[in-house]
C-alpha cells in the first residue's frame, strides 16, 4: 500500500456530491444526484453498522466517515490500495498452465474485482487470442443506469461489446440483469458480474475494518486474524484482506477513514516485464483504456491492431505465448483510494472481541436494494447479501 | 611495507558469515555432488591491501585470483564492466561507499541519458511477524531489504542490491547485481572496506573453478535468488502478510526511514518483486546463457543446463496459502504440490495431474504440531507452532524449471526425454541422488532442433553403453524403461502413475499417522536444506523433534506405485 498526497484545493473543499465510477459521463446531472445519494445512504448505513439484532461484537463505526457530511481536515491524505487482477482462487493448483486455464473458465473464478473476456481469430476456442478485454466496473452502477438510462445501457453494450444487442438480451420486464448473454463466460466482459465483485462489498469491506478489535488481550493486527474476527469479506481473495488490513492499520493509528471519490475499483499499473513482441514494439501500447478517466479507468482492453500482422498470442511472456487472459490478468493491478484524516489517539474505538452472528437472529435473507433514482428522504438500514460472507 | 588487512573467511563474497570451519563442514558433505574443491578454498580475498588507492574498481573471483584483489584497468572494465554500476562508479571522483550514498547516486543520475528510472524497496525478515516487546528485543528477526533499481532504456532492474537496516554503515554487509547489457551477465559487486570489488558475472557461477565459489555459493546458476518466490512469499512484506514497524523497537531510527516508511511510495510487495523482477530477470539470465553457449545450432557445455534438470542445484521454499494462527479444527490446508512432485516442471513436458490439491485437515495438522512439538525456535525467543504461513517446505527452483523449459521450447530436449530424467524417483523432486546418479551420461554438445532428437539418441546410447541399464534397481535401469514406453505411451503412463500417487496420498492424509508421515518426510527434506549455504536464517522453519524411526509415508507410497506399475 502506498500513500498519494492529496493536492490542498480538494482538501479544503467538502465534497458536494459522489461521482460516478471512474468519472463516466453517463448520467444527466439530476441521475447523478441520484448515483450520490445511493453512495452517501451506503457509507451511512455503514457507518451505523450491522443491526444489532443479528451480530454482537459489532456497532457503529465512528472511524468511518461520509466525505459529504465532513469537512475536510488538515491532515486529510490518501492511501492507494493496490493488487493483481489475478485470483487467489487459482494458485492452490498443480500447475501454472492448470491455473491459467481455470482462471478463464469462468467469471466466477475471477473474484479479484477484476474480470475478462477473450476474444480468439474466428471464434475458435484454441484460436490465437485476438483482444482481452478487462474490467473493474461494479453492477451497482450498471442497475442504477439500468433504471435510469437504459437507452444508455443499450448504446454502451452496442460500443463495447456488439452492435446486435438488443434491448431485449438486457431487460427482462423492464429490469436490467447484470448478468445477460452478452456479459457472461464465454461472451463479452461489460462490467463485474462476479458474486463477490461490487461495490457494496468494497464499501462494507472498508467501513467494518475500521474496528479496531482486541482479541484475548492482545488488539488484532494480522490480516488474515482481522478479517476472521471482523467478519467482513471474503478471506481466501488477495483483495479483501488487503484492503481490511491496510484500513484498519490508518484506524489503528486513529485515523478516520473513508473511500475517495469517485467511489470505485480502478485499475492500477500495468507493468509487462519479461514480455517480447515478435516486432520488438513496447507491449505497453496494447494496452488501452475505454472508459474511465485516466486516474481512474474502469474498462481496458489489450489488443494488437490489425495493421501490426501479429496478434495478442505471438506475444510471448517469460518466453510463453498468451494463451490466456490469465497470463495477462498477473500484470493488470486493481486500486482503490482509501482516505484518512483526524489523527488522533482517542478516535481509536476498539471493540473486545470479534464479530459473531446471533444464533436467534432471523435468517439473512433481505436481498440488496438495488439503487433507486427516487429520492429518499432518510436513509434505509438495509441488509445488503454481499455473496458469501466469513 | 604495504599495509595488509587480513579477512579471512570473514563475511567476504557471500550472503552468509561462514567460518571457514562451516566452509570446510559444507564441502564435505557435498550435498549436491557438484564439486571437488581444496578445503582451505577462501570465501574472498583473504587479505587487502590498505595502501590500495581508493575510489578504484578491483577483481577478486575466488577460484581464480589469490590473496589480493587486483585493481582493474580501463581495459578490464571496457570489457567486462559494461554495467550501469560501473558506469556509474566511473563517472565519480569519490565511490559512494554505503547503501544510502550509493542510492543517492544512482538518484542523481535521473534525467541523463539511460539514467536512474526508478527505485523499488522490498522487505523480508523470518521473525517479521513477531512484534517487539521487551521479551523479545534480543530476537534476531533477520529483517532485510532489497532495493531494485530501474535504470532508462534498461531492463526489468538493472542494479538489485540486498542489505540490512543500517544504510549509512560502511561496515554493514552490502553487495550488489547489476546487469551487464552487452555480456549480457550479472555483474557481482560487493564493498569491502573502503573499496568496490568486482566478483565476477554470471557466467562464473558455470565454470568448475569459479562455481560455488564467492557470490556463487548463493547465486549458485549466476542468476538472481528470492528463496521465497511464489505466492504466499512466506517471510516477506507482502499483500498476503505485511511486515510491521511494531517489530522494531520504538526507538529504531529505521522505522523513519524512507525505505520502510509506506508513505515514501518506494516500499512494494513481494508479489511484485516476483512479477515485475525476479522472473523477468530469471528468463533473461537463461535466454542470455542458451545463446552464449549456442553456436551453429549446436549447444555447448550442455552439462552445465542439463545438470539444473538432473539434479538439485538450487531450490525455493514454498508454503500453504493459510496462515498458521488462522487454522482451526474444521480450516482445509491445502498442502503445497511440489512438495509432492515437481508439478511446474513436469508441466513442462504436457503431465498434469488431475488431483487437484491434496490437502489436510485442520485438527489433524494442529494435532501434529504438538505431536512433533514445533516451535519457533532462535535465541531469546521459543513459540510453539508453525511459521506465519503452514507448512514452508524446499521445493524446485524456479530458474530450474524455466530453464527446462526453454530447453525444450528450444528443441534442445525433447518433452519425452525430459520427462523420463524427472519421473525418476519423481516422488522427491529435490534432493534425488538416485536421478542426479544419471548426470554422467549427459554428453557435452548437442545439435538443436528436430524436437530435441539428437540429444535423445546421445543420450540413450551413452546409458546403453554403460551397461548398467540391465541391472534392476539401477537409475539407468529405471530410464530405460520410461524410455522404452515409447512415443506414443510416455504421456499417459506417467501421467497415470502421478495420479495414482497423488491420489494415495491424498488419502494416507487423511488420518494422523498418515499426515505424519508426510511431516517426517517435510522434516526431512528441510533437514537438508538447512546443510545448504542457502539456509541462513534460524526462523526459516519450525522447530520439530521428529523421529523418523518410521519409514518415510512417501516412500512406501513410490514403493507402492512403482511396484503396480512395472
Amino acid at each position: 500500500m502506498m500513500a498519494v498526497t492529496a493536492t490542498p484545493a480538494a482538501a479544503g473543499a467538502r465534497l458536494t456530491r459522489f461521482n460516478p465510477p471512474g468519472g463516466v459521463e453517463d448520467l444527466t446531472e439530476s441521475q447523478k444526484e441520484g448515483w450520490s445519494k445511493f453512495i452517501s445512504d451506503t457509507f451511512d448505513v455503514e457507518i451505523e453498522g450491522r443491526i444489532p439484532e443479528y451480530y454482537v461484537y459489532e456497532g457503529p463505526r465512528p472511524q468511518f466517515f461520509n466525505p459529504l457530511k465532513t469537512d475536510p481536515a488538515p491532515d486529510r491524505d490518501y492511501r492507494v490500495i493496490s493488487w493483481p487482477g489475478f485470483p487467489k482462487l487459482v494458485e492452490d493448483l498443480p500447475d501454472v498452465e492448470n491455473r491459467w486455464q481455470i482462471a478463464d473458465s469462468s467469471r466466477d473464478y475471477q473474484d479479484e474485482y477484476c474480470e475478462w473476456s477473450v476474444e480468439r481469430v474466428n471464434g475458435d476456442p484454441k484460436g490465437k487470442i485476438t483482444k482481452v478485454t478487462f474490467t473493474c466496473e461494479g453492477p451497482e452502477y450498471w442497475q442504477f443506469l439500468g433504471q435510469t438510462n437504459p437507452e444508455r445501457v443499450v448504446q454502451l453494450y452496442r460500443q463495447f461489446i456488439s452492435p446486435q444487442v438488443q434491448p431485449e438480451d438486457l431487460f427482462l420486464n423492464g429490469e436490467y440483469q447484470p448478468v445477460n448473454k452478452w456479459n457472461q463466460t464465454g461472451s463479452g466482459a461489460m462490467h463485474l458480474i462476479q458474486i463477490n465483485n461490487t461495490l457494496g462489498a468494497e464499501i462494507d469491506i472498508a467501513a467494518a475494518s475500521t474496528h479496531v478489535r482486541r482479541k484475548e488481550g492482545r488488539i488484532v493486527t494480522e490480516q488474515q486474524e482481522l478479517i476472521e474476527c471482523g467478519k467482513y469479506g471474503n478471506k481466501g481473495r488477495n483483495s479483501d484482506p488487503l484492503i481490511g488490513f491496510s484500513v484498519n492499520a490508518q484506524t489503528r493509528d486513529g485515523y478516520r477513514v473513508s473511500l475517495a471519490d469517485p467511489v470505485g475499483l480502478y485499475f492500477g499499473d500495468f507493468d509487462p516485464k519479461g514480455w517480447e513482441t515478435p516486432d520488438n514494439s513496447d507491449p505497453k501500447d496494447y494496452w488501452k483504456i475505454l472508459r474511465g478517466k485516466p486516474d481512474t479507468p474502469v474498462r481496458a482492453v489489450f489488443e494488437v491492431p490489425k495493421e501490426k500482422n501479429f496478434t495478442v498470442s505471438d506475444i510471448t511472456i517469460l518466453g510463453d505465448n498468451i494463451l490466456y487472459g490469465a497470463q495477462i490478468a498477473k500484470y493488470v493491478h486493481i486500486k482503490l483510494t482509501a482516505m484518512v484524516q483526524q489523527k488522533d489517539p482517542k478516535n481509536v474505538h476498539i471493540i473486545e472481541g470479534c464479530r459473531k452472528r446471533v444464533p436467534e437472529a432471523a435468517a439473512f435473507a433481505a436481498p440488496l436494494g438495488a439503487p433507486t433514482a427516487a429520492a429518499e428522504t432518510t436513509p434505509t438500514k438495509r441488509d445488503y447479501r454481499f455473496s458469501t460472507r466469513v | 611495507m604495504a599495509s595488509i588487512t587480513r579477512f579471512g573467511g570473514h563475511r567476504v563474497g557471500t550472503a552468509r558469515e561462514h567460518t571457514l570451519d562451516e566452509i570446510k563442514t559444507l564441502r564435505r558433505q557435498q550435498l549436491f555432488s557438484r564439486f571437488a574443491l581444496s578445503e582451505t578454498d577462501p570465501m574472498g580475498p583473504s587479505e587487502i591491501d590498505e595502501s590500495a588507492p581508493a575510489n578504484k574498481i578491483y577483481r577478486f573471483i575466488v577460484g581464480q585470483d589469490r590473496n589480493v584483489p587486483v585493481q582493474l584497468t580501463d581495459q578490464d572494465i571496457q570489457q567486462w564492466l559494461q554495467d550501469p554500476f560501473s558506469k556509474l562508479l566511473q563517472k565519480l571522483s569519490e565511490f559512494p561507499l554505503t547503501l544510502n550514498t550509493v542510492i543517492e547516486a544512482f538518484e542523481k543520475t535521473k534525467g541523463t541519458q539511460n539514467g536512474f528510472k526508478k527505485l523499488s524497496v522490498f522487505h523480508i525478515a523470518e521473525g517479521g511477524q513477531i512484534p517487539w516487546s521487551a521479551e523479545t528485543d534480543k530476537v534476531n528477526r533477520s529483517f532485510r531489504l532489497v532495493f531494485a533499481i530501474e535504470m532508462e532504456g534498461g531492463v526489468a532492474a538493472d542494479v538489485l542490491i540486498s542489505t540490512k537496516t543500517n544504510n549509512d554503515s560502511k561496515d554493514e554487509f552490502l553487495q550488489l547485481m547489476s546487469w551487464d547489457r552487452v555480456n549480457s551477465a550479472f555483474n557481482f559487486y560487493q564493498r569491502l572496506d573502503q573499496y568496490w570489488i568486482w566478483s565476477g558475472n554470471s557466467f562464473h557461477a558455470l565454470e568448475s573453478a569459479t562455481r560455488a565459489k564467492g557470490p556463487f555459493l548463493g547465486h549458485v546458476n549466476g542468476g538472481v535468488v528470492m528463496k521465497e518466490l511464489k505466492i504466499p512469499w512466506p517471510h516477506w512484506h507482502s499483500m498476503n502478510a505485511t511486515i510491521n514497524s511494531n517489530i522494531f523497537s520504538p526507538t529504531d531510527p529505521f522505522v523513519k526511514s524512507r525505505f520502510f516508511r509506506p508513505e515514501s511510495g518506494l516500499v512494494q510487495q513481494a508479489q511484485d518483486l516476483e512479477t515485475s523482477f525476479i522472473r523477468p530477470l530469471i528468463h533473461l539470465w537463461n535466454s542470455s546463457r542458451i545463446a552464449n553457449a549456442t553456436k551453429d545450432h549446436q549447444l555447448q557445455k550442455l552439462d552445465q543446463f542439463l545438470r539444473q534438470v538432473i539434479e538439485t542445484t538450487n531450490v525455493n521454499l514454498t508454503s500453504s496459502l493459510k496462515a498458521f494462527q488462522s487454522i482451526q479444527n474444521d480450516t482445509v490446508v491445502i498442502l503445497p504440490f511440489t512438495f509432492f512432485i515437481n508439478s511446474d516442471a513436469l508441466a513442462v513436458t504436457g503431465i498434469h495431474s488431475t488431483v487437484r490439491s491434496i490437502s489436510v485437515i485442520g485438527k489433524i495438522y494442529l494435532e501434529s504440531l504438538k505431536f512433533f512439538n514445533f516451535s519457533l525456535e532462535t535465541e531469546g525467543l521459543s513459540i510453539p507452532g508453525d511459521t506465519h504461513f503452514a507448512f514452508i517446505v524446499p521445493e524446485p527452483a524456479a530458474e530450474d524449471v524455466d530453464l527446462l523449459k526453454k530447453l525444450v521450447q528450444k528443441e534442445i530436449m525433447s518433452a519425452r526425454l525430459a520427462a523420463c530424467l524427472l519421473m525418476i524417483d519423481f516422488t522427491r523432486p529435490i534432493f534425488s541422488s538416485f536421478r542426479s546418479a544419471l548426470k554422467p551420461y549427459i554428453p557435452t554438445e548437442v545439435i538443436i532442433g528436430d524436437h530435441g532428437k539428437d540429444l535423445d539418441n546421445r543420450f540413450v546410447a551413452n546409458v546403453v553403453a554403460s551397461n548398467k541399464h540391465t541391472t534392476l534397481g539401477t537409475p539407468e535401469n529405471e530410464f530405460m524403461t520410461n524410455w522404452n514406453l515409447g512415443e506414443n505411451q510416455w504421456l499417459s503412463e506417467f501421467s497415470k502413475r502421478i495420479d495414482q500417487y497423488l491420489s494415495t496420498v491424498a488419502d494416507n492424509i487423511k488420518t494422523q499417522e498418515g499426515y505424519n508421515g508426510i511431516v517426517r518426510r517435510a522434516e526431512e527434506v528441510r533437514s537438508q536444506f538447512k546443510s545448504l549455504p542457502l539456509y541462513e536464517f534460524p526462523l526459516t522453519f519450525a522447530t520439530a523433534t521428529a523421529s523418523p524411526s518410521q519409514p518415510l509415508l512417501t516412500t512406501i507410497i513410490h514403493k507402492e506405485t512403482m511396484t503396480a506399475m512395472l
